[in-house]
């Protein structure tokens, strides 16, 4: 599913985002990316993001070598892939269900395929009873299952997310975690970026951490604190 | 493009406006206040134009012809003139005529001036009216060249005045006004561009959900054009029902009442078109532009 390939990104200022990363990610896994602050964790998901390019190898993502991706594609290529981020990221003037619909309406979705997608999404997140709120209405996890109903509703073969239980409460973390869980069981492939020890510790999924934007360790099981 | 894909970006536009009420109301204002200002120039100017004109249209040509020539000429002589490219119409004053308006003209009317009538002493004339007032010399040297022309009635200094005015008051409002209009597109924009830039997460947002540039750049595009839209329609209302009011207000002023007006549907034929019609092109523009700095994500 991804493929990175002596895969470097060093930024104008010289800061050292990823240095000659090789690994490879199966479809339909679950993977945690750790580390410290500026150990690359960030770079990895904006490069996967295509939100910032490359300074030498590869990455590819199903199959295609995304430095080939033109500007103009770069949208297509975003729907292959539901985003999650810490600070959740919804449109603010938009209920629950708009922030869901809204991802379906970019990919011009008929309205009776969103009328039927965004009330199971949104049961599956649990948040069927606060479809009409607005995200200032709502706690930290619920925003947060938003953007993960947001970011699942169109079915996307991968799912990343950055820190998303950064901004949560522990019980509300695990909350999502289990979601995050539910979904990949589904079938999509989740890398998650995280600093949270206790959740990768229990998930026992596959772990990669980087330190200074090498690969120091890609193992099953839980979080080293030396990466 | 898919209808409901059309009724989606018009729907988000209004929505936007609404919801952002306060900045849309901002940036109606500003632009109304721009277009008002170019509206009321543009106003000035067309009727300084048209008071010219006006004063133009008393100003004619007038020749005396040969008391020799025979009448079987006089025809082929108007021909003539007629066929001048400059001059838009002639009329011919039989001396006759002349004679009797010369008399009624008169203080003591009539009397003492009715032996005139056995004798006149006056001439055939026809008075030219040009196509403008700058062809004067033109024509002049053309009828100097016609000799059964006895006299030619000059008034080269007024129309050299009055071309020299007209000329100055064209340029400096086509200057002005082109002057204002930018200043209005600059501010316009700069209204437009804070508008968009308040949505800028907004649209980073989108971004990431897997929006394409259009998707994103209609609704604003649209928002834009409303924004620009309505700023045209408020200064051309209150242009149109201000006009007829400050007519009529220096009509009732007696030192004043010489100034004609241009009629304000004449001119209101240009000012409302003008007006919706750079608002909507300004917020088209403005919103276009603004939003391209934000799609770079």
């Amino acid at each position: 599913m991804i493929d990175f390939v002596n895969a470097t990104k060093v930024y104008e200022n010289g800061e050292k985002g990823l240095l000659n990363l090789n690994l490879s990610i199966e479809r339909g896994e679950f993977v945690f990316v750790v580390g410290s602050s500026g150990s690359g964790k960030t770079s990895l998901v904006r490069l996967l993001l295509k939100e910032t390019e490359l300074t030498s190898g590869r990455i590819y993502v199903d199959e295609q070598d995304i430095s080939r991706i033109k500007r103009r594609h770069l949208p297509y290529y975003r729907r292959l892939m539901g985003v999650v981020f810490q600070d959740f990221r919804l449109l603010k003037n938009k209920t629950v269900y708009e922030n869901v619909a809204f991802a379906m309406k970019i990919v011009e979705a008929t309205p009776r395929e969103i009328r039927r997608a965004v009330p199971q999404v949104l049961n599956l997140v649990g948040l069927s009873k606060k479809a009409k709120s607005y995200p200032n209405q709502l706690s930290g996890g619920e925003q947060q299952r938003t953007a993960l109903a947001r970011a699942i509703v169109n079915r996307p073969p991968l799912l990343v997310a950055d820190e998303p239980t950064g901004n949560l409460d522990p019980d509300t973390a695990w909350e999502i975690m289990t979601l995050l869980e539910d979904i990949n069981d589904l079938g999509t492939t989740i890398v998650m970026a995280t600093h949270a020890h206790d959740i990768v510790d229990a998930m026992q999924k596959r772990v990669i951490a980087l330190s200074n934007g090498q690969l120091v360790r890609d193992a099953e099981g839980g979080y080293i604190d030396e990466a | 493009m898919k209808p409901r894909t059309i009724r989606h970006y018009v729907k988000e536009a209004f929505r936007s406006l609404i919801v952002n009420r306060l900045m849309s109301f901002a940036s109606i204002l500003t632009v109304a206040s721009c277009i008002f200002i170019v509206s009321l120039f543009y106003l000035l100017a067309a009727n300084i134009e048209f008071f010219l004109s006006q004063l133009e249209d008393n100003l004619s040509i007038m020749v005396f012809i040969d008391e020799d020539l025979p009448a079987a000429e006089m025809t082929p002589l108007h021909q003539r003139i007629v066929s001048l490219p400059q001059v838009r119409s002639t009329e011919f004053i039989h001396r006759d005529d002349a004679l009797e308006d010369l008399i009624i003209s008169m203080p003591g009317g009539v009397a003492g001036f009715d032996s005139l009538r056995y004798s006149n002493p006056l001439r055939h004339s026809f008075i030219i009216e040009l196509r403008d007032l700058r062809y004067h010399d033109e024509v002049k040297n053309a009828l100097a060249e016609m000799p059964e022309i006895a006299n030619i009635g000059d008034f080269s200094e007024a129309a050299e005045i009055m071309t020299t005015v007209r000329d100055i008051v064209r340029v400096t409002s086509l200057i002005l006004i082109l002057i204002l209009a930018m200043i209005s597109i600059v501010l316009i924009m700069n209204t437009i561009r804070i508008t968009v830039s308040t949505r800028q997460v907004e649209i980073g947002i989108m971004k990431y959900v897997g929006a394409t540039d259009w998707f994103i750049r209609w609704p604003f595009v649209i928002e834009g054009l409303l924004i620009g839209f309505f700023g045209g329609v408020i200064p051309a209302v209150l242009c149109r029902f201000g006009y007829e009011r400050v007519v009529e207000a220096i009509a009732g002023i007696p030192w004043l009442n010489f100034i004609e007006f241009m009629p304000g549907e004449d001119i209101f034929m240009y000012v409302i078109p003008l007006a919706v019609g750079l608002g909507s092109i300004i917020g088209l523009i403005g919103s276009f532009a603004s939003v391209r700095r934000y799609l770079k994500v």
